[in-house]
């Protein structure tokens, strides 16, 4: 049996423009995921708490107001502190280019901005995983 | 390093705790080892089955008593268990938003699990997730089930209490009676009894649990404004007391138990049996020529084959049995 890879997906901050959020999580889910939707709203704290109880593959971050670079850094210092950083964090919204490498060089594994394909999206989550089919 | 992942988790590390659940869950190679390891210090947890249709406000429910019996100093496990698609074997697991104020407390954890395909037969890994936060300090597992209020009954093998909540809503009399759900609930609890026709439904509840000769209370509650809720979460603890008393061994337990050895047994023994074939590919290879050599069938080359591990199988089975040990 293989076993279904686990994304969370949380909007963290003020921004509640969960749509695209919502649409991820199903398009994950068509895809045979399982996606620990968590809403919006949350701090990094409850973000990283929940993906190690669900001990999620990926955390996939949908932050659309312009505060990722000091969230997603929290989020990266917050997983490295609980030794989870194996756990690998995605992100999606409107991010200026400049940023994309920055984030990169943070820890990111990959920026998903507007116009990308689900199945890019889904292409690059299967690779990322660490739940390896032969495991 | 399955020792250190133990060791790590008894020492209060969530991160471990939840490799060992992941590990559980996917019967993966590790879990064998670590559910005979954990199953001697399992069994002191008290499982709560929350079941009812969607709608009913289970998730609110149970953050709201979750809050209560944290207050009052318990250990609490939650299992939200969402329906995986049939179809794509992906599941959005959302229980977990509505409690999300618990996050990060030591004393609570929380786990989200895709049904993930077992829709009439229990999952067999629901009972060894709950038996491991049992093992690692959590004195209540509560489980939050799919809720389509008519085909709960999976959930009474893995708790040892269930609950189904209703709500005015949820239909007329004629749906308490249908088998299923109500059958197999050891307590019903009315929630949003601020709305409607709550009265009623507390009254014709109690009148079936007159009927079934159940003692148990029928529960009202606003979930969202907490009215109720130290109600029933003093009821539940009551439970846990007595349940602590008894030790482990009350019926539905061994009940649960008999049902794992069944299980176990058919499982063992078929991949066992599955791996064994593998292997010896050319015994099956004789086989075929056997059956062309003497124009005999599948059926008979089989039985002849099988027949004295079978009956030694038979002789096992009602030799314990008159002996009255394993």
């Amino acid at each position: 049996m293989t076993q279904p890879i686990r994304v969370l997906i949380g909007k963290p901050g003020l921004d509640g423009h969960d749509r695209g959020a919502k649409v991820i999580a199903y398009g994950l889910r068509e895809a045979g995921m399982e996606v620990i939707y968590t809403g919006i709203r949350r701090s990094p704290e409850q973000i990283v708490s929940a993906a190690i109880e669900e001990d999620v593959d990926i955390i996939g971050l949908s932050i659309l107001a312009g505060a990722h670079m000091e969230l997603v850094s929290r989020i990266l210092k917050l997983l490295r502190k609980n030794k989870a950083d194996d756990i690998k964090v995605i992100l999606g919204g409107p991010i200026p280019k400049k940023d994309i490498e920055a984030l990169g060089k943070m820890g990111v594994a990959k920026v998903f901005t507007a116009g990308m394909k689900m199945a890019e999206i889904v292409d690059s989550i299967r690779r990322l995983a660490r739940t390896q089919i032969s495991e | 390093m399955i020792d250190k992942v133990i060791k790590d988790a008894a020492a209060g590390s969530k991160r471990s705790l939840a490799r060992i659940i992941t590990w559980v869950e996917n019967r993966s190679p590790e879990a064998p080892m670590i559910l005979k390891e954990i199953y001697g210090k399992s069994g002191n947890e008290f499982s709560v089955g929350i079941t009812g249709a969607p709608g009913a406000g289970k998730s609110t429910l149970i953050g709201a008593l979750t809050e209560v019996l944290l207050g009052r100093g318990f250990r609490l496990g939650i299992i939200a268990i969402d329906p995986t698609s049939p179809i794509t074997g992906g599941a959005i697991l959302g229980d977990r938003v509505r409690f999300m104020d618990l996050s990060g407390r030591d004393a609570v954890y929380i786990r989200s699990m895709g049904s993930r395909g077992y829709r009439g037969g229990i999952n067999r890994a629901l009972i060894d997730v709950v038996r491991v936060l049992g093992a690692f300090g959590y004195d209540f597992v509560i489980i939050e089930t799919v809720g389509t209020g008519q085909n709960e009954v999976d959930i009474s093998m893995a708790a040892d209490l269930t609950t189904l909540v209703m709500v005015p809503e949820g239909g007329d009399e004629i749906q308490l009676l249908k088998s299923g759900s109500t059958e197999m609930a050891d307590v019903f609890l009315v929630n949003k009894t601020d709305h409607v026709g709550a009265d009623i439904l507390i009254s014709r509840l109690r009148d079936l649990q007159q009927l079934r000769g159940a003692k148990s209370e029928v529960f009202g509650t606003i979930a969202k404004s907490g009215e109720g809720i130290e109600a029933f979460a003093g009821f539940l603890q009551k439970q846990h007391q007595s349940f602590r008393k008894e030790r482990r061994w009350i019926p539905r337990r061994k009940k649960r138990l008999r049902w794992e050895i069944a299980n176990l047994m058919e499982y063992e023994i078929a991949d066992r049996l599955r791996k064994l074939l593998d292997q010896n590919q050319d015994c099956l290879d004789s086989l075929v020529e056997k059956i062309i050599a003497d124009h005999s069938s599948p059926y008979v080359a089989v039985d002849e084959f099988s027949r004295d591990i079978v009956n030694g199988f038979e002789n096992r089975l009602t030799g314990n049995r008159i002996a009255g040990k394993t």
